[in-house]
């Protein structure tokens, strides 16, 4: 069974006592912080439009500057938001590097990715999300939604106001509703 | 408004039901990324020296800017310019009013007038005789 990680302080107990360890240099501790972020983190990166090719990659970097940074760790904080915030950097850096890999002239040939999400296909949602929404819209909704951060906890991945973040969580929503109403499917989430 | 906030309600449920579920943290990976840790040094956090080394110099950076404000004002700071300058020789305009009469300034001013001619005609006087001395 996958071991849960949530963002609240209880559940990722055993990481955050973990990391302490490993600051105290008990090294073979951090396994226990690799095996909590695998699914998270390849989950993460999955849904974000990292390839499946790239996205171990993206999982040991993020683990390599995770274990680099354990002293600078505080355990009596939240542990899923500070690994996320480096997941997300380690992303956006790859994201910034990785270059176009589609000759536009065949660009035309790719499928579109927008589909509608139909009644009984709730998991087509998120794509139907993310060929709707900015990147950034559906990267704060799936941290709201998909990994169940608190806004404060999204603020502070992304570095932004927590106020500022329920704006445009909100806006997020409402552009969303309004693409699901465009496309008639609105009445297969109520 | 009511329908709205239901249907807010509803999609963000659906969003929370969609999120494709956790699956098992691949053994295999877990153990690549745990052998590519190995040996790998954990960089310390920074210490009493390093904040110690901060805190200098942050000292250092005000009074470097106290410094170059200092200058700043110093050099821009305008020279302060008298009024008027003061000349004893020159009776000030509003002095003219306590004169006693226009009388007796015609009667000194002709006076020096008179004075100056004649100073005037005696400088010229000696200067003919000494040039003329020199010529002959």
């Amino acid at each position: 069974m996958a071991i849960a990680l949530a963002s609240n302080t209880e559940s990722d107990l055993p990481q955050r006592q973990a990391m302490k360890a490993v600051a105290n240099g008990d090294v073979q501790a951090f396994r226990i912080v690799v095996e909590a972020l695998d699914p998270r983190l390849i989950r993460f990166f999955s849904q974000l439009g990292v390839p499946e090719s790239d996205r171990e990659d993206l999982f040991q970097e993020t683990c390599l500057r995770l274990y680099r940074a354990v002293e600078s760790y505080d355990p009596q904080r939240p542990f899923l938001p500070w690994a996320l915030t480096i997941a997300r950097r380690v992303m956006l850096n790859w994201h910034r590097a990785c270059k176009p890999t589609v000759a536009l002239e065949e660009a035309d040939n790719i499928p579109a990715r927008q589909r509608s999400p139909g009644a009984g296909a709730e998991s087509d949602l998120w794509e139907f999300a993310h060929a709707c929404l900015s990147a950034s819209d559906y990267e704060l909704l799936w941290l709201r939604y998909g990994e169940d951060l608190e806004p404060a906890e999204i603020a502070m991945i992304t570095h932004r106001t927590s106020v500022h973040v329920r704006v445009l969580l909100h806006r997020a929503r409402a552009a969303l509703a309004l693409f699901l109403k465009k496309d008639g499917c609105a009445h297969t989430l109520i | 408004m009511k329908h709205d906030n239901l249907t807010e309600k509803a999609l963000e449920v659906a969003l929370k039901r969609a999120a494709p579920p956790l699956s098992r943290a691949d053994k295999e990976r877990v153990a690549r990324v745990c052998d590519g840790l190995a040996g790998k040094p954990i960089e310390r956090a920074p210490g009493f020296h390093h904040a110690l080394t901060v805190a200098v110099l942050r000292v250092a950076a005000c009074l470097v800017l106290a410094g170059s404000v200092f200058v700043l004002f110093k050099t821009l700071r305008p020279v302060p310019v008298s009024a008027t300058p003061h000349l004893a020789s020159i009776p000030h305009l509003r002095d003219i009013e306590t004169w006693e009469s226009a009388k007796i300034v015609t009667g000194i001013l002709s006076n020096e007038s008179s004075n100056l001619v004649s100073d005037i005609a005696t400088l010229t006087t000696i200067l003919n005789e000494r040039s003329l001395a020199i010529l002959f």
